[in-house]
């Protein structure tokens, strides 16, 4: 079962359901959108993107399809942004 | 070789500068009449030297041997870039913004943005609209309460073209230059206030509003759009000149900036219809515009 460690040393602000997220390693800073907002409060308390999914498609009541496809897309640029790990 | 010397503070940081050339002496004084203050008794932190031999200008720092150049047009700009990165690395305590900076009162606008964005253009311009000068490129900001302080070095455009009605000049010293640049002439413009447009030191600013100018020539109408907060304070974070210093606090400090002030994008290709929509943010302080003074200034740089 996949676990998503967020990285302990980024700089998290959230702004209006919006997160604003500082690395302070390579000085960048990022910007999450509403949905991956959500993505990445889930990641704390999920244990899969599977979970993740089933969360948002009950809370949503969206299509679980779409659901699962933005949040693998979500979850790859976190893992290609470092963000989680 | 008669040696002209000069010791200033910018922040509290104690600065020298050492030259052979007095044309570039005088000029280096006058155009940081507003912005410095006089030395302190310490020691210099920063030395800059600016030698000319038979055939060039060499700039050192510290020493250390940082430029050369024919042209003594671009030596203010080479030295107060060095001056700049100094404050970076030396002053930990304020956030250096990239952007202008006005005010109404004790309220202040914000206008950060890239190279290009318009910028410097608008935040002269917007002085006919009688509002206070506080900064260009270089926006500083206290940690403690967010608020800015005057950092009134030159606004330094590509071009003579001076969009200010002739109120605008009592109060602020255009001084031009016009050197040759490999084949061409190239001519530069320094506004700096003078007199009543000399903030004092202590002033401060309340950050009122942020407003991110984007110019394109080919825009019709120009635009000023409300910015989500969290994509201004993205937007904000990625304009600071220091954010690698500011490490926790920085962030922090941009949202509550960002929470406090009200956000817009601005998009246009017209100067005046910019200053417009501004004032119309702003309110109004005073202000015959001439006519002409502002009319599309960024459509008519492409034909000279």
């Amino acid at each position: 079962m996949q676990r998503f460690n967020k990285r302990v040393d980024l700089l998290v602000e959230k702004i209006d359901e919006e997160i604003v997220i500082y690395d302070p390693q390579t000085h960048h800073i990022h910007h999450l959108n509403p949905m991956a907002t959500i993505v990445w409060e889930l990641c704390d308390v999920s244990q899969s993107p599977q979970e993740i999914t089933r969360e948002l498609t009950d809370t949503l009541k969206a299509d679980p399809a779409q659901v699962e496809k933005d949040v693998s897309e979500t979850l790859d640029q976190f893992h290609k942004k470092g963000l989680i790990e | 070789m008669n040696l002209l010397s000069t010791q200033f503070e910018l922040l509290s940081l104690p600065f020298e500068l050492t030259t052979n050339d007095r044309k570039f002496f005088n000029e280096f004084i006058k155009l940081n009449s507003a912005l410095v203050s006089p030395p302190n008794g310490h020691a210099p932190v920063v030395k800059y030297s600016v030698i000319k031999n038979t055939r060039y200008f060499s700039i050192r720092e510290n020493g250390r041997f940082r430029l050369r150049t024919t042209q003594r047009w671009p030596l203010y700009i080479y030295v107060m870039m060095g001056v700049r990165d100094s404050l970076y690395l030396h002053v930990k305590d304020y956030l250096f913004l990239h952007s202008g900076a006005i005010a109404r009162g004790r309220k202040a606008l914000l206008l950060p943005g890239p190279s290009g964005s318009g910028k410097s253009t608008l935040t002269l311009a917007l002085l006919n609209y009688g509002y206070k000068y506080i900064t260009d490129e270089v926006t500083v900001i206290t940690p403690s309460s967010l608020e800015v302080m005057p950092f009134q070095r030159p606004i330094y455009l590509y071009e003579w073209l001076p969009p200010v009605s002739s109120t605008v000049k009592e109060n602020f010293c255009l001084h031009r230059c016009k050197e040759r640049w490999r084949k061409t002439i190239q001519p530069w413009q320094f506004v700096f206030p003078q007199g009543e447009a000399v903030l004092p030191k202590h002033s401060r600013f309340e950050v009122e509003w942020i407003i991110f100018p984007r110019y394109n020539e080919t825009q019709k109408g120009s635009h000023l759009r409300p910015m989500g907060k969290a994509e201004a304070v993205f937007t904000l974070m990625q304009r600071y000149w220091n954010i690698p210093s500011l490490r926790d606090w920085g962030l922090k400090a941009c949202s509550e900036m960002v929470k406090r002030a009200e956000c817009y994008r601005l998009e246009t290709g017209d100067l005046r219809e910019a200053c417009e929509l501004v004032q119309g943010l702003m309110g109004r302080v005073s202000g015959k515009v001439e006519a002409g003074v502002l009319d599309n200034i960024w459509q008519r740089k492409k034909f000279m």
